[in-house]
């Protein structure tokens, strides 16, 4: 299928189709396929060395891919899409002999603005960050912070219509990290397109939209995170209260918490959660408290995806392939 | 390539660069440090060779009758008719018993056969050495006394002096050189070349450092997502290209002054005293400019090699090691810069700028043979810059990890396909 016969490509941000990626003998990107939708908080997970930095550099043009084809910002890359794009490199960091905001003004004109528009704009944003008054300090002088906060003023400054962040919130205290998560989603209301790179996984279910993880240069999960916990999730609830939970019908095991006040019920095949709240409402000798579905944490799925190997791919890699609504290829369980 | 990044690229390494410690110490302080240490030497060599005031009696026994020629003079008269601190002795063993007993400092025999040998024998107390600006005002002296004995004046004067009236001319001009120019023509040319090596190499190593300053505080990524690699390399080129015509300039500047102090604001009338042609400047211009080149992009390659400045500072050692070689075999070049080793180095690319304008200096160097330095350092410069953009893309992004040749021959045969 070719990008204008897709109905979606006008709302694409980035479509990555079959693209490969060699070093030498080593398959850095194996026949990788996604797409990230306009306007949404995309992220990309995987273990180190999974090939994330790898998509991300060939996404921005930094490397060129073996094989396979990247659309950006509704077409092939080019030279005038630089300007539309913010892009905060994992291993950052800054000149440290040069004063902060001539720094920002600089980085802002190669991103097409004026030096007075740029000056102006770093200004802004420097106050907004809480480094008003480090606008003339040279980097040098800043705490590390202050500097992952700088560095993401320079992602910002010209206003991307995409942002691609590695790690946007590595070395921030929790201020900083909700001052970037806050910004982060000020620019998805904007219409901005994100994508991140990232570890922290509570961030990624509190964040993302979608996401995509990378396995060995492969594709192991995709979808949207609903999607995915959901398809990883067990047939079985987690309540509290008081009653006999095992008598319940339909249920095959309890499994109660550390502190012994949450319980998780397995359910039998064929039982529904549904089915279960019906007769704990029904019953008299059961007080509910709380009643949830079990779905894992993204942090649980990462775990038991990541942690396989070799042939566990092929399980991951279906329910990557089914959640992302397409077609199995056939590469991506290879 | 949009030629707006490359002038924001080059402008801001100008700038940047400019206020560097090591750029302002080099442009303003090091001439006048240079300049300080050589009024210094000068001041202290100069002293030493023409100060007799540690000489207060110096004997001359004339055994060959130099000074005794003038019969009409008595002994002590003829002693008399010497110059301080020399006075005649009339045999050795006086002298020697003089030289014990410290009335004499140390003496001169000339010996009989002088005239036919110029045998002349110096004993002096091991604590104070006869100078050369001793044996000088000797030379002298002896010169004097032996004009005398020739009955024509004109002719005792020419053996007195017999070059003070010589003209040079330059092959191809009938204006007479200045005779003080003549140390000009051996100098200039060097330090000129001196100059341009300096420059050359600062700025070349500023840019590399630049570099691994920048993969060091991973700023390349975000450059390359900001505009296209021939705008980063030639922005850098030419921005520290014109930090290093500036540094010219800055001496330069420093030279005016000098000449102002001087009295002498004739630019014209200083380079041709100089021995700078026209033809010359032209040429040091253009192999300025190419030389900056050629080290900028071999520096550029170092840069993208390798991960720490240290690292640079070796590797950019051992091109430098190559490119001084015109200097250290500079001998071949005054003794006859026809020989292949001047012509070699005039030519190889790495050598050609010191070395080209060392062999003009001295030397007739035909057209053609200018124009194929001219041409290989071309050729070369391109290929260096392709080898450099080639590198840049195998090494900007291998943080932690030095370029190795294996890596290098290794996408070489497995071909790279980025742009």
């Amino acid at each position: 299928m070719s990008f204008s016969e897709n109905a979606n490509a006008s709302t694409d941000a980035i479509r990555v189709e079959g693209v490969t990626k060699r070093y030498g003998k080593h398959v850095a990107v194996d026949n990788l396929n996604f797409e990230v939708h306009q306007g949404e908080i995309f992220s990309i997970l995987g273990p180190n060395g999974a090939g994330k930095t790898s998509t991300i550099r060939m996404i921005l043009d930094i490397l060129r891919p073996d094989s396979g084809r990247i659309e950006v910002l509704g077409g092939p890359f080019d030279e005038s899409k630089k300007e539309r794009i913010g892009y905060l490199p994992e291993e950052r960091g800054l000149y440290r002999g040069a004063r902060v905001s001539e720094l920002l003004a600089y980085l802002g004109t190669l991103k097409g603005m004026t030096n007075a528009a740029a000056a102006r704009r770093a200004s802004e944003l420097l106050d907004e960050f809480g480094l008003g008054e480090n606008k003339k300090s040279k980097v040098s002088e800043l705490s590390r912070g202050m500097s992952q906060k700088v560095q993401f003023i320079a992602t910002i400054i010209h206003k991307p219509d995409l942002l691609v962040i590695d790690e946007p919130f590595a070395g921030l205290d929790p201020v900083n990290t909700e001052m970037i998560k806050t910004i982060i989603f000020r620019l998805k209301s904007e219409g901005r397109t994100i994508v991140m790179s990232i570890h922290e996984m509570h961030q990624v279910e509190e964040m993302a939209d979608r996401l995509l993880m990378i396995d060995q240069g492969r594709r192991v999960l995709y979808g949207s995170v609903d999607e995915v916990r959901q398809q990883y999730a067990e047939n079985a609830v987690v309540v509290s209260g008081q009653g006999n939970w095992q008598a319940l019908p339909g249920v095959q095991s309890v499994q109660a918490d550390e502190a012994g006040r949450h319980f998780t019920l397995q359910l039998n095949r064929g039982t529904r959660p549904d089915e279960v709240l019906q007769t704990i409402a029904a019953n008299k000798d059961f007080r509910l408290q709380s009643f949830a579905l079990a779905v894992p944490s993204l942090n649980d799925i990462f775990i038991r995806v990541a942690g396989h190997n070799g042939a566990n791919h092929d399980n991951s890699t279906v329910a990557g392939q089914a959640l992302s609504g397409k077609g199995s290829d056939g590469h991506e369980s290879a | 390539m949009s030629l707006h990044k490359v002038w924001l690229i080059a402008r801001r390494e100008f700038a940047y660069n400019f206020r560097r410690r090591s750029f302002l110490f080099t442009a303003f302080v090091l001439p006048i440090l240079v300049a300080a240490i050589m009024v210094i030497i000068f001041a202290v060599v100069g002293q030493a060779e023409g100060d007799l005031s540690a000489y207060h009696h110096i004997g001359i026994v004339d055994l060959a009758g130099i000074f005794t020629a003038d019969l009409s003079l008595s002994t002590q008269a003829q002693a008399n008719s010497l110059p301080a601190p020399f006075e005649v002795i009339t045999g050795e063993d006086q002298a020697r018993a003089q030289l014990q007993d410290n009335t004499l400092q140390g003496y001169y025999v000339l010996r009989g056969d002088f005239l036919s040998t110029g045998r002349i024998d110096a004993y002096n107390h091991p604590d104070l050495g006869l100078s050369d600006a001793l044996g000088s005002e000797l030379q002298a002296v002896v010169k004097e006394a032996m004009a005398a004995r020739v009955a024509d004046p004109g002719l005792a004067t020419r053996i007195g002096n017999p070059l003070d009236k010589l003209t040079i001319y330059r092959v191809g001009t009938h204006e007479p050189v200045d005779i003080a120019a003549l140390v000009a023509v051996f100098v200039v040319p060097i330090l000129l070349t001196v100059l341009l090596f300096i420059s050359i190499n600062a700025t070349s190593q500023f840019l590399m450092s630049g570099l691994v300053d920048e993969k060091e505080n991973r700023m390349m990524e975000i450059f390359l997502t900001s505009a296209r690699l021939p705008e980063i390399l030639w922005g850098k080129l030419l921005g520290l290209g014109a930090l290093g015509i500036t540094q010219v300039g800055i001496w330069g500047i420093y030279v005016l002054i000098f000449a102002l102090f001087q009295g002498n604001l004739d630019i014209g009338r200083t380079l041709a005293s100089l021995q700078l042609t026209p033809a010359y400047l032209l040429l040091f211009v253009a192999y300025f400019l190419l030389g900056y080149l050629m080290y900028g992009a071999i520096m550029f390659a170092v840069g993208v090699s390798v991960n720490a400045e240290q690292e640079s500072r070796q590797l950019g050692g051992v091109v430098g090691l190559v490119t001084v070689l015109p200097f250290i075999f500079i001998f071949a070049y005054t003794t006859d810069p026809g020989v292949p080793l001047p012509t070699f180095f005039s030519l190889f690319p790495l050598t050609a700028p010191s070395g080209m304008l060392l062999r003009y200096a001295w030397s007739y160097v035909s057209p053609g043979e200018i124009a194929l330095s001219l041409a290989l350092l071309v050729v070369f410069i391109f290929l260096v810059l392709r080898l450099a953009v080639f590198m840049f893309r195998l090494g900007a992004l291998n943080y932690g990890k030095r370029l190795s040749i294996r890596d290098l021959l290794s996408n070489l045969r497995y071909g790279v396909k980025q742009a």
